[in-house]
């Protein structure tokens, strides 16, 4: 599974034109965000932390074609169903790769951002964590939409089927990065983690299920 | 490579897409080191065969048979057993063809050398997209080479590819089914292939 991983990451790569992409459309939603409150402090820093949830969930959608539909079009989806290694090992791998190089480098200037919204530094880590264990979801959630619209090529139709599904991960985020609990097993974190390993362990049956019913 | 000894039998195969009939009743069977050659014109179900075999249209009527288990309603299970090659080269954008060999080395658990095999068919180093058809064809055959399995659907294998590329798949169709595995191969170019078993599927009449 390590050497899946580690050549699904080398087509990531070479074809990464959507990480950049995907970078800077968060940046700019952010900054946008930051812009649009006129520097009213109270204002902002409540505004922050759902602007980040937004954006993420933004960017993620951009990239959401890239996923599995390009292994669709050309073919070699049809080549990864037959393997030796079943198709729910294939799509985890997937996923987990798009989540590493997607969410993970958006992540990694989330602190910065969170600045300009003049959240405490505090603060800063603790949403960091949250969105670190929250936002797992969001991909494999992505993954299943993908594969329930292999066939369906326009994009208009993805997004308008995804935005639900992705609302009890959303609010559960925007909730705990809002919370003023520090304790992290607290009931609501709790319910964010179980929401994530729920979508983590089920994603890959049902996708693999959605693109077994797309091929017969 | 042992294989075991191996046949498939298709028994009365209709299938219909978008309610119109597109195979009809198509029997036949085939036993280790059988090969069986489709043709007929374009858009007659060559294809469209194939994909029923490996389980990829379930709506269709009739048995397929492998070793006479009845495995009909197990796609599954069937395609495990199955190495396919399809019209299409179906590589990844981005990759070399070595890094291609490697990528489904490890999908098809296969032991092969990934550098022998881009040797043996003279591949390039550089990227797929500035490949040419027939060297994607290559690649696909390389691919092919590395699934270890007994049954092959080859879709029209030969297309693109030049005399040497030729000679090259059919060395190694030939010591695929001397190895005790079988194949169908679907094409437009039958001279080349076995017409003790073949298919017209246009007059759909068994020679």
């Amino acid at each position: 599974m390590l050497n899946i991983l580690k050549l699904e990451f080398l087509i990531v790569l070479r074809s990464g034109s959507h990480i950049g992409l995907a970078f800077s459309f968060f940046l700019f939603f952010m900054l946008l965000f930051a812009l649009s409150s006129l520097g009213n402090s109270s204002f902002l820093s409540g505004l922050g932390l759902t602007a980040v949830w937004l954006s993420l969930l933004m960017s993620i959608l951009l990239t959401l074609n890239k996923i599995i539909h390009e292994d669709f079009k050309s073919g070699v989806l049809e080549y990864l169903l037959i393997s030796d290694i079943p198709i729910e090992v294939t799509l985890f791998c997937k996923t987990l790769v798009h989540w590493v190089s997607v969410v993970i480098p958006l992540l990694i200037v989330t602190p910065l951002v969170l600045i300009t919204f003049q959240i405490s530094s505090d603060n800063v880590a603790k949403v960091v964590f949250i969105l670190l264990l929250g936002s797992p979801s969001l991909s494999f959630i992505g993954m299943m939409i993908s594969c329930l619209t292999l066939a369906n090529r326009s994009s208009l139709l993805l997004t308008t089927i995804t935005i639900p599904f992705y609302f009890p991960t959303l609010l559960l985020g925007i909730f705990c990065c809002a919370s003023t609990n520090n304790n992290l097993i607290a009931f609501e974190y709790l319910l964010l983690y179980a929401n994530t390993l729920f979508t983590i362990v089920i994603s890959p049956y049902i996708s693999a299920y959605a693109i077994k019913l797309n091929y017969s | 490579m042992i294989k075991k000894q191996i046949s498939i039998s298709i028994h009365s195969l209709s299938c219909a897409v978008d309610g119109k009939l597109v195979l009809e009743d198509i029997n036949f069977s085939l036993t280790s080191g059988q090969s069986i050659t489709i043709t007929g014109p374009n858009g007659v179900g060559k294809t469209l065969l194939l994909h029923v075999i490996l389980g990829f249209k379930s709506s269709f009527k009739g048995h397929i048979l492998i070793n006479e288990v009845d495995f009909s309603e197990d796609p599954d299970d069937r395609q495990e057993q199955i190495g396919y090659y399809g019209h299409r080269a179906s590589l990844q954008a981005g990759l070399t063809p070595l890094e291609i060999i490697k990528y489904w080395k490890a999908y098809y658990n296969s032991d092969a050398v990934a550098m022998d095999l881009v040797k043996f068919w003279g591949l390039p180093n550089n990227t797929v997209e500035n490949c040419s058809e027939g060297q994607r064809k290559r690649i696909g055959l390389a691919r092919l080479s590395m699934m270890q399995r007994n049954i092959w659907l080859l879709d029209e294998p030969t297309t693109n590819l030049d005399l040497e590329g030729k000679e090259k798949f059919l060395e190694l169709h030939a010591s695929h089914l001397k190895s005790g595995g079988l194949s169908v191969i679907t094409t437009h170019e039958p001279s080349q292939f076995n017409k003790n078993k073949m298919i017209n599927l246009d007059k759909h009449r068994i020679n």
